[in-house]
């Protein structure tokens, strides 16, 4: 489990020892990251999200909790040559699930082809809607009662005492 | 005004010494958290006298993180997989790994005194690091649902705390070697105060060993074990002079055995395993004194309950199955006045296998809202319910912090659905709520009626939504209120990858979500309009599990989603897979 990967953001610019005398404040520094997620992949993300609506970004950066519908940045996008880097694409697809490994370009296509496919099928995919999506969405009947583990231990074990006890009896 | 003099700090006028005493005194971690943002010095302050932390998810900050705020930490709590893996619908590998944090507080937590570690995986090599670098301290450890590790981890632990005060195992699973762990205690150990191995399976501990700690152990107060036949505990219960909880043991042999047995004196919380009718005489000599009473576990059956109860007028907290019949909760009401936790769980299926009484619905529920007027806490699970017994809750419970209520699926009809109003009432009479769970079927709560929810639940930090609502416009409007939810769990119902995602993004206390059952969008992409920074996106994929009775089970598709100032997750089995990356 490496450190490196793992983002941490001093808001209380704490690690004295690491920054240079002019640390610009914490404001700043959200956005100088945010501002180095690959362009190319925001465009789909943002869409989706101000399709929706209704509670678009007016927001100040004043805390963690009220950011702006952006999606999650990508600690490797610093600096590279975007439009040749292959990345990890991950598709769920009626229970299955396939990695490519796609430039960023080739990304937005997928995507792109995805989106139309949807929009001319929506009437005939309606139906089905509630069969087998991406991620795998359920209607409720399909999910029973569960029961906690140790009222389960309990009831095997407590049948087993019956069982053992009088293997032929009735029980009341 | 301010001297920024580094040599003698002053927060507005005052120095540092007088906030550092009025500190001690502050010990809520919501008052220290606001404490904490008034100023840099105060910060500072605050981390350096802060002695316990409770991490609700043990990803949300790295050890590092923890321990460089917090240098002087004395306990520390993190909890691992979600709560749903009590009900077994998560994957035994999801995470919750103890190994990085236990390295961290070998290293450099040095006051560290108190470890409560809760659905996380533990490991031999955890407890023996733990043992060997910070034995010498260690007065409080509590593995608490936990897994991965065996009795030879807890053998070192026995050998290297002497100190240990409180080792508490409940429901965890362990992998059982011997009972050199126990042996190891008794030989060793002066100071304990609790132990606890209840719900563990382990079998192999010897009597004489216990017998021998309660010899040892003059502040030996509460001991909660395994199956260890009552008879052979007669040494330990003679020693045992400071116990005042019980649980444990089983009855093997025929009732009159048990009749003779002397108990401690200051018994008063109690929960015998396996105790049916006949052995329940043993209880009357000290019913009166009794505070707490788990009959989770035992053998009897609506009228048992009811003729036990009426002995104790004493009790504040009762534990067991919905055997105890709407009979049962009545002769509660009557008798138990100074009820404060009551809980009921759901008993077997199987007709046969359970008093046919056994049966709890808005006839208990309704005497126990007008009898036991201090309950704080209740958890039950109702085979039929009206919007009447909600609204005499609302009236006259109104001590009542915890709410939980799961409705059966065995009857098809119900009095009266949908339970808008009763709930509504409900929320409103119970305004100290901070829990609230409820888990109906379709058609039980109507789109209004989980926007009623929304609009009456000021103070509630955590929920559990289970079947309720018709589509998203429900969850829409439940989401514009909730004003303090910072968990939320849903499970069963049908609401939309979109919609969830618009309501994570209104709910604005909301730290942490598990979903369990949606209807998720084509793409699968809808689920990103919630993505941000340090917002963590989980999918457990939809997978098929052999039951214990070999019946292949399908589990769907999870959705866990939580604030985290460590990124995404680095250790992630197979079985789960971060939404973020397909963001690359």
């Amino acid at each position: 489990m490496s450190e490196s990967s793992a983002v941490e953001i001093d808001f209380f610019r704490l690690e004295e020892e690491s920054s240079s005398p002019n640390r610009l404040p914490s404001r700043r520094n959200i956005q100088d990251v945010i501002s180095k997620i690959n362009p190319e992949l925001l465009k789909p993300a943002i869409a989706s999200a101000f399709a929706n609506n209704g509670f678009v970004a007016n927001k100040s950066f004043t805390s963690p909790l009220q950011l702006q519908t952006l999606p999650v940045y990508n600690q490797d996008c610093g600096g590279a040559n975007m439009a040749t880097t292959a990345a990890s694409l991950t598709i769920f697809y009626n229970g299955t699930v396939s990695v490519f490994e796609v430039t960023p370009n080739q990304a937005e296509n997928i995507m792109k082809l995805a989106e139309s496919v949807k929009s001319e099928s929506e009437t005939a995919v309606k139906p089905e809607s509630n069969q087998s999506p991406a991620i795998g969405g359920v209607i409720s009947k399909d999910l029973p009662l569960s029961r906690k583990k140790s009222l389960k231990r309990f009831l095997e074990k407590r049948k087993e005492r019956q069982v053992s006890a009088s293997p032929y009896a009735s029980l009341h | 005004m301010e001297d920024r003099n580094a040599t003698n700090h002053r927060v507005h006028g005052m120095s540092d010494v007088v906030f550092e005493c009025v500190l001690a005194y502050i010990h809520d971690s919501r008052d220290r958290q606001s404490v904490s943002l008034v100023c840099r010095r105060l910060y500072e302050l605050e981390s350096q006298t802060r002695k316990h932390v409770t991490m609700a998810l043990c990803y949300t900050a790295t050890p590092k993180q923890l321990r460089r705020r917090f240098p002087f930490l004395e306990s520390v709590k993190l909890k691992g997989k979600p709560r749903a893996a009590m009900y077994n619908l998560i994957p035994e590998d999801w995470g919750g790994f103890a190994t990085p944090w236990v390295e961290e507080i070998s290293k450099s937590l040095s006051c560290l005194k108190a470890v409560h570690l809760r659905r996380m995986i533990v490991r031999d090599e955890d407890l023996e690091l733990l043992g060997r670098e910070r034995g010498h301290v260690l007065q409080v450890l509590k593995l608490d649902k936990c897994s991965g590790f065996s009795t030879d981890g807890l053998a070192h632990i026995s050998r290297s705390c002497r100190n240990l005060k409180v080792l508490f195992l409940e429901e965890s699973q362990v992998i059982e070697k011997d009972g050199e762990w126990l042996h190891e205690l008794a030989m060793n150990n002066t100071q304990l105060e609790t132990l606890n191995f209840y719900m563990t399976d382990l079998s192999l501990v010897s009597s004489k060993d216990l017998e021998l700690i309660a010899k040892s152990c003059k502040s030996l107060a509460s001991v909660k074990i395994g199956d260890c036949e009552i008879l052979d505990l007669v040494g330990f219960f003679r020693f045992a002079g400071s116990l005042e909880e019980f649980c444990g043991g089983c009855f093997n042999n025929h009732a009159e055995h048990y009749a003779s047995l002397a108990y401690p004196k200051g018994l008063c919380r109690l929960g015998l395993n396996f105790m049916s009718t006949n052995e329940m005489p043993i209880v009357y000599p000290f019913a009166s004194r009794l505070k707490k009473l788990d009959l989770l576990y035992a053998l009897l059956d609506t009228e048992d309950h009811c003729t036990l109860l009426q002995r104790c007028p004493n009790l504040e907290v009762l534990e067991t199955r919905n055997v105890i019949g709407d009979r049962g909760m009545e002769v509660l009401a009557c008798s138990c006045k100074k009820l404060k936790r009551l809980r009921i769980e759901r008993g077997a299926d199987e007709q046969e296998m359970e008093d046919e009484e056994g049966v709890v619905s808005q006839r208990g529920l309704t005497a126990i809202a007008q009898g036991c007027l201090d309950l704080e806490y209740i958890a039950v699970y109702v085979s039929d319910i009206t919007n009447a017994a909600l609204e005499s809750m609302g009236t006259n419970l109104k001590k009542l912090c915890d709410f939980r209520m799961v409705l059966l699926d065995r009857e098809e009809v119900i009095t009266d659905l949908p339970l808008d109003n009763g709930i509504r009432s409900l929320l409103s009479g119970c305004n100290q709520l901070r829990r609230f769970a409820l888990y109906l079927r379709p058609g039980g709560l109507t789109d209004v009626g989980l926007t009623y929810i929304g609009q009456h639940s000021e103070n509630i930090r955590w929920m559990l939504l289970g079947y309720l609502g018709e589509s998203d416009s429900g969850l829409l409007g439940f989401s514009r209120g909730c004003p303090s939810l910072q968990k939320l769990e849903v499970r069963g119902c049908c609401f939309s990858e979109k919609a969830l995602a618009m309501a994570v993004l209104q709910l604005r206390s909301l730290r942490y979500l598990w979903v369990q059952g949606y209807r998720g969008s084509n793409t699968g992409f809808d689920l990103l309009a919630m993505a941000r920074p340090f917002w963590n996106i989980e999918i457990i994929p939809p997978r098929k599990a052999v039951s214990g009775e070999g019946i292949e089970i399908e589990h769907p598709a999870h959705i866990l989603a939580y604030y985290s100032l460590a990124g995404p997750r680095t250790d992630f089995p197979p079985s789960v897979i971060p939404l973020n990356y397909i963001a690359q």
